[in-house]
């Protein structure tokens, strides 16, 4: 895990979720900022946790591996299958969708990091 | 292939496929857990892991009621839309006023405080969408 990716994967859908706010609001079906937006995002998860997966395979593990793995798996699966739901639904909502989708990744990256950490509450 | 009670919209289109999502996302999250849990720790809260797993498969049936469509699937929706907003209100209301029987947390717990109290929020929104879908 490196902690300035994280940070960078976390500001940049955060900033895509105020994207697709504002495409909600305005009406407006899935663009293509959105569409490369979780393209860019979903790379730099796999970056990030193909790190940890090492990390993991070589035996520095957290505390809850179980845990960890499953965040793991969720948070790759999440863009793509938000984006794949948008592009079913080419209106407002499908916009929606995949703001739900880059809204959702900030939480799933710093549960990743305080699992890591050994600070889960 | 029109039936007479097949709703006036389907459920899985405009809104509903927001739904759908979100209830997919909530049926993975909640299953994983309560999967995760029931694996490695059962006996340190099963009335807590069970509940979990239990609003895991009412978050399951629903992604697939709603994804269907049709009147079978709008009425298995509403069926698991109240079943959820049941569980949600009760599991809520007894783990604040016995918060000892709960020594671990569920989805419903504290009225989805865990997961920004999305799990309360959802079933209202379903029950008003599926509403919305069986006006002509």
């Amino acid at each position: 895990m490196i902690d300035s990716l994280a940070t960078a994967i976390i500001a940049a859908s955060l900033v895509f979720t105020a994207w697709s706010l504002v495409g909600v609001v305005r009406d407006r079906p899935p663009d293509r900022v959105q569409f490369a937006g979780a393209a860019l995002v979903e790379l730099g998860l796999l970056i990030q946790e193909s790190i940890a997966a090492n990390r993991l395979v070589q035996g520095d593990r957290p505390e809850e591996v179980a845990l960890f793995i499953g965040y793991l798996i969720a948070s790759l699966v999440i863009l793509p299958v938000g984006t794949w739901l948008g592009l079913l639904e080419r209106t407002r909502w499908g916009t929606a969708i995949i703001g739900f989708a880059f809204l959702v990744i900030p939480v799933l990256v710093a549960r990743l990091q305080q699992i890591w950490d050994g600070t889960v509450g | 292939m029109a039936e007479n009670r097949t709703p006036a919209r389907p459920t899985y289109a405009g809104p509903g496929r927001v739904l759908v999502g979100v209830y997919g996302l909530f049926a993975l999250a909640a299953g994983a857990r309560a999967g995760v849990q029931i694996a490695t720790k059962f006996h340190d809260a099963p009335v807590a892991y069970l509940l979990s797993a239990f609003a895991a498969a009412v978050y399951l049936m629903l992604t697939v009621a709603l994804a269907r469509g049709g009147a079978g699937g709008w009425r298995t929706a509403l069926v698991c839309c109240t079943v959820e907003l049941a569980g949600v209100l009760a599991v809520g209301t007894f783990s604040l006023v016995a918060p000892g029987e709960f020594p671990d947390a569920t989805v419903w717990s504290d009225y989805g405080r865990g997961y920004g109290f999305v799990p309360l929020v959802l079933p209202v929104l379903g029950l008003l969408w599926l509403r919305r879908t069986a006006r002509d």
